[in-house]
């Protein structure tokens, strides 16, 4: 074997420490400040939210911050990718733990957020994860898990009650759905709400979580002869969605009900796609709500444009977790769980409290019908708020989640 | 009626798109024997230099001949500096550094328009749908079954009846006789390339005015590619226009039949030919 020149061993053998050292786990747990850990699906098709929810996290840290922060700590936000993955997520989630972090945030995906909220149960670390599958704070519910995101039955319940009671839209509705845990939740949710008004899903198509042609799907919804076509898709799969719908002319022959939508429609569709689509979401930066305003404000100040619902509930998470640590005097986990329960609190919306017997956050619903392009001020004024529904007349009851904990 | 119709058409579309991508791949293996794993980069590039020059211009036809123009320079580039240098050297190599240059046109995009996806907009005289008696159906997207048609129609009348077509099949049959009678091969591999990298991006910009632009949109594509090709037959002009059509179909239809099915039919189809016929349909072009 010939000798390998004296250079070449020296830039390997730097270049293998180097390496090393990227392996070990850098301290990041100083003594001055604590660390809340956001991870969020930053690539792919949910990165408007995931980039939302990062800013949010950090505007909510410099606000705590900025008001002596807590207990003499600085709070930092340390940022991880799960690229819509449940076993990067995990991972993530983990390096995170190993680094001492004891508070994690984050997620749009319920398949990431189950994933984490497990590790996270295990390793007793707090986890405020924002998922709206009914599965998080239902079979799957642990006491280290709080969710500020509204579960999937309260997204159906909320939408049905405008467009169903109080719009009096039809009530057959024919259904796509995202083939994973939330879409699946929701899709349950939506039928027994309509079950219990009198009508029903008459026809379903499940599509892949990353489907961005809805062609087919489409074609079959609008040979089903339903009135009503309920979309249970989520990211910028909804609004293709919706500007193939507008392609098509389905909204000459069917409604279109999105039962949880957000702002990145916005990014993804034009014209007159979004015109006459009703849109439910759990915050829109434009609520007729002093708080909604006022955050909105800041928020566009630091970083130039609205964002999109998970960014507000992560939001809401961190500062809950400062007014829980405060109320408690407390950084320890277990001390904060019981002051979590049953927090009531107003961060970005209208008034919210923590339930108790499954740490989902009872909160409004609002739905909203999409504007015509001439009555836009901006790309993001995509929507005209219609109906708000109080979040006790949308929970379940507890005994029905199936949580126990 | 109206649904199996609608859904013959949609599959028109989908297979149509996998045909422009697979004829693109087929020709590369077939002459260059190179496994051009870059080939979805160039699908999802395509589209982000016509957006590029669409919000400069405002004209979507200047976006994609833009896009097709310029990927096709880029692949020939990639041939002639990259690839170039592989040849003889067995399969592999050529394979992986399609493969390395594919991560490396990623995260450029990546890093030069960011992780989000964004929309490219259709140009506004196909806006809407259009009766065809029967059904009405996206002017659009009945536009991209024609262009399509007619881009393959004239890509086989230039490979069939042209000089240069004539070489690229002798290149393609035997590449050692080519060479021996007297035939430039080198600058044919880089047209071969270029021709392909420039199918792939006009796949990838039609593609995009329906769905949109984001980064691993390539990623995606790829596979189904590589199926098409497969049940094709590699190097296969015909083979790759005839699979694609099929598996375009039988993806869309099984959705009438049974929706679930309609992501795997490919691969159960694939499965079926390489029992049947592993050559793939077609040998030769």
């Amino acid at each position: 074997m010939k000798k390998m020149p004296l250079g070449k061993m020296v830039v390997c053998f730097v270049s293998v420490l180097i390496a090393a050292w990227g392996l070990f786990p850098s301290g990041i747990m100083a003594e001055d400040k604590m660390v809340v850990g956001v991870i969020a699906p930053l690539t792919g098709p949910y990165g408007f939210e995931a980039e939302g929810q990062v800013n949010f996290a950090k505007l909510a840290a410099e606000e705590i911050n900025a008001a002596g922060g807590l207990l003499g700590k600085k709070m930092e936000i340390v940022v991880e990718d799960d690229m819509l993955k449940p076993g990067i997520g995990v991972q993530k989630a983990q390096k995170l733990i190993d680094q001492g972090v004891k508070y994690l945030t984050g997620g749009v995906s319920s398949a990431v957020v189950l994933a984490i909220s497990k590790v996270a149960n295990e390793a007793k670390v707090l986890h405020l994860g924002i998922g709206g599958s009914n599965d998080l704070t239902g079979e799957n519910c642990n006491k280290h898990h709080f969710n500020m995101d509204t579960a999937a039955y309260q997204m159906a319940t909320g939408t049905g009650v405008i467009v169903v009671d109080k719009l009096k839209l039809p009530k057959e509705w024919f259904c796509i759905t995202q083939d994973y845990t939330w879409g699946h939740t929701c899709l349950d949710s939506t039928k027994k709400m309509l079950e219990k008004r009198g009508g029903k899903v008459v026809g379903n198509i499940m599509v892949p979580i990353t489907e961005q042609d809805f062609s087919s799907a489409l074609t079959k919804a609008m040979s089903s002869g339903a009135p009503v076509l309920g979309v249970i898709v989520y990211g910028t799969g909804q609004g293709k969605l919706i500007q193939q719908a507008h392609e098509f002319g389905l909204k000459e022959k069917m409604k279109i009900v999105v039962v949880a939508s957000d702002l990145t429609i916005a990014t993804v569709t034009g014209g007159k796609a979004i015109e006459g689509v009703y849109l439910g979401m759990p915050w829109y930066w434009n609520l007729d709500n002093p708080v909604t305003q006022a955050l909105n404000k800041r928020y566009v100040a630091a970083y130039g444009k609205p964002s999109a619902w998970p960014g507000a509930q992560v939001y809401d998470s961190v500062k809950v977790l400062a007014m829980a640590i405060q109320k408690a005097k407390s950084f320890d986990v277990e001390k904060l769980i019981p002051v979590l329960e049953g927090m009531e609190f107003q961060t970005s919306k209208g008034p919210e409290k923590i339930r108790a017997c499954d740490h989902r956050a009872i909160q409004e619903y609002y739905v909203g019908v999409g504007k015509s392009p001439d009555k836009m001020k901006d790309k993001w004024d995509v929507m005209e708020v219609i109906g708000t529904v109080a979040g006790a007349e949308i929970m379940d009851p507890c005994e029905e989640t199936g949580c126990k904990m | 009626m109206t649904e199996f119709l609608t859904q013959v058409l949609n599959g028109l579309v989908v297979g149509m798109t996998f045909a422009l991508l697979a004829v693109g791949l087929s020709i590369i293996f077939g002459m260059l024997r190179v496994v051009n794993f870059s080939h979805g980069a160039f699908y999802m590039m395509g589209p982000y230099v016509g957006m590029v020059v669409i919000k400069a211009t405002g004209n979507f036809w200047l976006g994609l001949l833009a896009g097709t123009l310029v990927i096709c320079l880029l692949g020939m580039a990639l041939e002639f500096f990259a690839v170039r240098p592989l040849y003889g050297k067995g399969e592999i190599l050529p394979l992986l550094l399609t493969f390395g240059a594919s991560m490396i046109f990623t995260e450029a995009i990546l890093v030069i328009f960011g992780p989000l996806g964004m929309a490219m907009g259709q140009p506004a005289i196909l806006e809407g749908q259009m009766s065809l008696g029967f059904i009405v159906y996206p002017k659009y997207r009945i536009f991209l079954i024609g262009f399509t048609v007619a881009l393959t129609l004239s890509l086989w009348l230039f490979i069939v009846k042209t000089r240069i077509g004539l070489l690229i099949r002798a290149g393609i049959q035997d590449t050692v006789m080519a060479r021996a009678l007297g035939v430039k091969v080198k600058p044919l591999f880089t047209l071969v390339f270029g021709i392909g990298a420039a199918l792939a991006a006009v796949s990838g910009v039609m593609s995009a005015a329906m769905q949109g632009i984001e980064p691993f949109m390539g990623m995606k594509v790829l596979i189904p590619a590589f199926v098409v090709v497969t049940v094709g037959g590699l190097g296969s002009f015909r083979g790759s226009v005839l699979a694609g059509l099929i598996i375009g179909e039988a993806k869309c239809l099984s959705i009438l039949v049974w929706p679930p099915i309609s992501d795997v039919v490919m691969f159960i189809f694939m499965a079926l030919v390489l029992l049947l016929k592993p050559e793939g349909l077609f040998k030769g072009t």
